[in-house]
This record gives structure tokens, C-alpha cells and sequence, in this order.
């Protein structure tokens, strides 16, 4: 990986000699993304143990995405509870590459709430093993969720209010009105398996945004877990048409594998939201349109004529 | 002596739709939706853009190679970016992964494009290219 030196993403090398100057959060996935026993025992030693449902979502309402943002506080409380700040240097892993994508959610909600250095350790758990990092069996458990309303954390202001902006850390969050305006004139990402893009014929509410393109989010993923060279990730994003000055847009099911589109994004220089409700808002809402079939269609709003 | 380049378009029995035929070749194009065509084939921009990338990979695939050795890989990746308000083309983007050179032959290859190819040269005023060379094995170097 030569995304080496990026602010975002830490070989495992250079985790295993910042080990003692770094603050290691062990991400689990909000469902099973691996079947098996757990190939690695233990954690990284003295890391934070957390999970995406847990820590890096907030309770769902009836008309948004079932992995909706947390409010911004119970965030910082729930790190503050293990004493670490927004000035700490964070690094996230997975225990398994396929869960990947939930480092990524996390790293979303952590640079979206204010933390200034968060990393995602590029293959996991299995990378830091294989550069010699060692384990702690003696699994830490993960501390009660803060309330919402802690009095321990101070408030945020994110993106202006709304469930749309940009956050302090740079993270544009997209609302259901921004996403229909980057399908239109930009590029929206749906990173979910082909089989949900395309949809089913006997269900009108299964398929993708109108003009999403499907980008699934796991082939940005290497056989041997590390995140692709930062060239196959361009190209892959290029032959996308998600590299550019327009908007690009992502979204999966709640928010999670997309989030991978978002940090790969960033790996590249390239701005991309995220529509956090996803799929599990977007399919829920009889108003808004949806499209099936595997192949993505054109915006007829876009003016390419010459004249 | 004068030297000729023929094309013929016609339009088609679909609407918005034209065939546009050279010796030995048939090019398929479309009107967009939004004018009342199919949308689906290159359409007349896309024939702009494509003109200059294939040029490019023309030039990049062959010059300053020494005789004998490999020609090189070549792949670009073209976009216009426009502001929807604004009453001009557009800046073309040609971002362009050239196995086996580095950035310092990258950046001799799209001087010679530059000095060489007169499409680019005819529309350079009117339709600013950027050029973004990849070397192998290293980052984006934009060169306006």
C-alpha cells in the first residue's frame, strides 16, 4: 500500500512501532460479515473494544436509516469514558478484512464529530499479527453506552444543523434531497451487492436511486486484506466517474460499506458524501423513485449537448 | 499539395440518432435525451473528447520509445467539467496511466502531445486540458 504517510490510513508496521503513542479501537460490525471461528485470539493490546450499533450509530427513528449518526456527544463520551479525546491519535481495525467497512463507518463518525487524528489500520487485526504485533487474550469490555443527554460531553455543532451538511471534520453527510441533486448532476455510488442494485421484478420498492452507479465497496479490497494500491483504487473510481470537481455521492444499505467508498474517496483527494440512511430509508419512502436493473442509466438533467 | 480527411452523417430512422461513416468505419451517435434523442451512443462532445484521448494514446503509446524496445501501456481516463451555469465547454481532465515511464518522460510525452497534436493545438483556447500523468507506482502530478 502506498498510501503510506496518508492521514487517514496506517500500514501495519508503522502501528506495531507507534503502539504506545497511538489509542487502538477494535471495531465489530453491526451484523455477522464472516462465517467461522475468529482465525485471531485476542486484541490488540489495550484497545477500546466497540462496536458500529453500539458506539458509532444512533437509535433509529421510523422514517430514517437503521444505522442513523449518533448525536456527536454521546460520541465523545463514549471515548471520554476510556479517557481519550479529539486530540488523540486513533487507530481502527477490524478483527476480520471483510469487516473492513466498519473501520471506515467509524472513522466517518469519528472525523465527522471532531476527532482530528483517526487512522484505519489497513488489513485489520490479520495485518498486525503478520508485522509481528502481538495479542492480548484478556478481552476488555466494552463500557455501557452513554446517554444521550451526558452531561460529561460537550455539544457539537455539525454541519450547520439538519441531517445534511459537512461536518467538522471535513464529512459531508447527504439528506435524501442532496442525493436525488448528485444522482441528477453528479455521481451516487451504491456500493450494496449487485443482486440488491438490480432489484426484483416482484418488488417495486427493491433496485437503486435512479442513475446510481454500483460500485460495491468490497473490491476495493485486496485477496490479502489490505485496502488496493491507491492506482487501482483511481482507476476504479475513475471508471465510476467518481473522480472529478462534480458531487459524488455514496450510499448501501445503513450506511456502513459505503462508508469505505467515502474513506477510499479520501485516500484519493475526493470529496464523497454520504447518504447515512441508505437503502433502509430511501426504500421505506413510496415517493421517492426507484430504478432496477444492472445497468445504470443517464440523468437526462445533465445539458452535454453542444448547442 | 492538399490533403483530405472525409466523414459522412447522415441522420437515421431513429430520431436523434445519426451514422457518420468513413472509409472502412461506422460511428453511431446520439442526440441527448434531453434534446429529443436516444441518449444512449457517444454523443457529439463525447466525439470531441474522444478524438483528443485517442491522439494522446496514440502519442503516449510509441513516442520517444527506442527501436526494439516494448511499446507502452497505455489507459486515460477523459471527463469535461463545467459549471451547469456556465456558457462555456468546459476544462477537459485526461487523467493518464503510462506503464513504464516516470513522471520526468510523463511530463516530456505530454509536452510533445502539446506541441505536436493539432487537434489539441486547434481547440487548446477554447477547451483547456489539463493532463494528470500516473507513472507506475506513484501519485497524480497535474500539469495544466
Amino acid at each position: 500500500m502506498t498510501a503510506t504517510g496518508s492521514p487517514h490510513l496506517m500500514d501495519a508496521r508503522t502501528a506495531c512501532a507507534r503502539r504506545r503513542r497511538s489509542v487502538f479501537i477494535e471495531v465489530a460490525p453491526w451484523r455477522v460479515m464472516a462465517t467461522g471461528p475468529d482465525p485471531i485470539a485476542g486484541s490488540v493490546p489495550g484497545a477500546i473494544l466497540t462496536s458500529v450499533k453500539s458506539d458509532f450509530a444512533g437509535r433509529p427513528t421510523a422514517s430514517g436509516g437503521h444505522l442513523p449518526l449518533p448525536e456527536p456527544a454521546a460520541v465523545h463520551a463514549t471515548l471520554l469514558a476510556h479517557g481519550v479525546g479529539p486530540g488523540d491519535d486513533l487507530v481502527l481495525y477490524t478483527r476480520r478484512i471483510e469487516e473492513l467497512s466498519s473501520a471506515a463507518r467509524a472513522w466517518f463518525v469519528l472525523t465527522w464529530a471532531g476527532f482530528r487524528s483517526v487512522r484505519v489500520l489497513d488489513g485489520g487485526l490479520p495485518a498486525w499479527t503478520r508485522a509481528g504485533g502481538w495479542t492480548d487474550r484478556a478481552a476488555q469490555t466494552r463500557p455501557p453506552a452513554p446517554t444521550q443527554d451526558s452531561h460529561a460531553a460537550p455539544s457539537f455543532e455539525i454541519g450547520g444543523g439538519g441531517s445534511s451538511g459537512i461536518g467538522i471534520g471535513g464529512r459531508r453527510v447527504l439528506g435524501i434531497t442532496d442525493v436525488q441533486e448528485v444522482a441528477d448532476y453528479g455521481t451516487l455510488l451504491d456500493s450494496r451487492p449487485m443482486s440488491a442494485y438490480d432489484g426484483a421484478l416482484d418488488d417495486p420498492r427493491t433496485g437503486h436511486v435512479p442513475h446510481a452507479v454500483h460500485a460495491p465497496s468490497t473490491e476495493l479490497v485486496a485477496p490479502d486484506g489490505l485496502l488496493r494500491s491507491p492506482t487501482e483504487m483511481r482507476k476504479w473510481f475513475l471508471s465510476r466517474r467518481a473522480i472529478g470537481s462534480h458531487e459524488v455521492g455514496a450510499y448501501c444499505g445503513g450506511g456502513v460499506s459505503s462508508a469505505l467508498l467515502v474513506f477510499a474517496g479520501a485516500l484519493l483527494g475526493q470529496q464523497v458524501g454520504l447518504f447515512v440512511d441508505s437503502w433502509s430509508a430511501w426504500a421505506r419512502d413510496d415517493s421517492l423513485p426507484v430504478e432496477q436493473g444492472a445497468a445504470p442509466t443517464r440523468s437526462t438533467v445533465v445539458d452535454t449537448d453542444c448547442a | 499539395m492538399t490533403v483530405v480527411s472525409n466523414l459522412h452523417g447522415r441522420t437515421t430512422d431513429v430520431r436523434g440518432r445519426y451514422a457518420i461513416t468513413g472509409p472502412g468505419f461506422e460511428i453511431t451517435s446520439d442526440g441527448s435525451v434531453r434534446s429529443g434523442g436516444p441518449g444512449e451512443e457517444a454523443g457529439s462532445l463525447d466525439l470531441l473528447v474522444a478524438s483528443l484521448v485517442s491522439c494522446a494514446l496514440n502519442a503516449f503509446r510509441h513516442d520517444f520509445v527506442e527501436g526494439g524496445q516494448p511499446e507502452r501501456r497505455v489507459e486515460i481516463f477523459a471527463r469535461i467539467e463545467r459549471r451547469t451555469e456556465g456558457d462555456y465547454l468546459g476544462t477537459l481532465v485526461m487523467e493518464c496511466f503510462i506503464d513504464g515511464v516516470d513522471h520526468v518522460t510523463a511530463a516530456e510525452l505530454v509536452a510533445e502531445y502539446k506541441k505536436r497534436c493539432r487537434i489539441y493545438n486547434a481547440l487548446k483556447d477554447s477547451l483547456p486540458v489539463v493532463f494528470v500523468p500516473h507513472t507506475s507506482g506513484s501519485g497524480p502530478e497535474g500539469t495544466a
